[in-house]
């Protein structure tokens, strides 16, 4: 998974934004076989705003490490072989068209994904019913973008036997958790960092 | 070493299936050595008042079960006060106890689990 590099800068810029950015530029390109993204960015920028970003030279690392100042080359190595992405874990309970949940629940899955997190959407409850294949819409779209991104979906194995669903009534690569509760608890206390039930 | 997981319940016994849920993650996670904590929220306090023996599917049960296990179980007070269930309507053991009680929980769980909404 790629790691984003974001340097926030003054405008014009500075003599500091400019060090900081040499070493950036540095870092890169010591480690041109890492996929690293990079981009300069004013204070004034939205994403300043998103990440809370007031003073430059700055640096943000997958949106979370936030470093002030000038940190040199060897720190901005560190920092980015530390940084981890979060890993989310979505939980839905609802089946689809009846309520917006399954919708909340795969927009916020496809949206964590391209912000770099690792993502698993569970489905439980009716919520299995969104795995069931042969659907058709727009949410089965984003569904499926989803899974293209590398998200991982999992369906509790309890809840397809009770609704009389058989694995092979489901989409491709989906995760059939045979013990539900098993899989769930591990999940959620030794796999995500944050978890939303929806 | 275990870790501290607590769960938020808002949901009566009954109406979805969250407290069935929220008490079997709860049991499963206390089996595999956590440290479990239930907060029973808004209609929460409702899976307490379950204390009889049924012939059918029974959310109070597992809450003892839950209890005998070893899951910390407490009832918001005002939320039991607003639906005039009393200490004598609840399963034996549950204090009735403020947000604060709650707030301390999330300041010292790892994860949090909210079966809300």
């Amino acid at each position: 998974m790629g790691t984003l590099i974001e340097v926030f800068r003054n405008t014009p810029v500075g003599r500091n934004c400019r060090a900081l950015s040499q070493n950036v530029a540095q870092v890169l390109q010591a480690n041109v076989e890492k996929d690293l993204e990079v981009r300069f960015l004013p204070l004034d920028s939205p994403e300043a705003e998103a990440r809370g970003v007031e003073i430059a030279p700055c640096l943000v690392v997958n949106g979370r490490t936030i470093v002030e100042g000038v940190p040199g080359p060897d720190e901005i190595t560190r920092l980015i072989e530390e940084a981890v992405p979060t890993a989310m874990g979505i939980i839905l309970t609802r089946g689809p068209y009846s309520s917006g949940g399954a919708e909340d629940a795969v927009e916020m899955a496809v949206a964590a994904r391209e912000s770099g997190d690792e993502v698993g959407l569970f489905l439980i409850s009716d919520g299995v019913w969104l795995a069931h294949k042969g659907q058709i819409g727009p949410l089965m779209g984003r569904l499926a973008s989803f899974q293209e991104a590398g998200g991982e979906v999992l369906v509790s194995g309890e809840h397809l036997v009770a609704a009389g669903l058989s694995p092979e009534s489901l989409l491709e690569n989906v995760t059939v958790l045979s013990d539900t509760y098993d899989g769930l608890v591990d999940l959620v206390m030794e796999r995500w960092d944050k978890v939303i039930i929806l | 070493m275990g870790k501290t997981l607590t769960i938020l319940l808002n949901r009566g016994p009954y109406i979805s299936e969250y407290a069935d849920l929220a008490l079997r993650v709860a049991l499963k996670a206390r089996e595999k050595g956590h440290n479990v904590n239930m907060y029973l929220y808004v209609d929460g306090p409702w899976v307490a008042h379950v204390r009889q023996d049924k012939p059918y599917h029974n959310s109070g049960m597992l809450l003892r079960q839950a209890m005998e296990k070893g899951v910390n179980v407490k009832i918001c007070n005002r939320c039991a006060e607003a639906r005039d269930l009393v200490p004598g309507d609840a399963l034996e053991g549950i204090p009735m106890v403020g947000l604060f009680d709650f707030t301390e929980w999330l300041r010292e769980s790892d994860r949090v689990l909210t079966f809300t909404g």
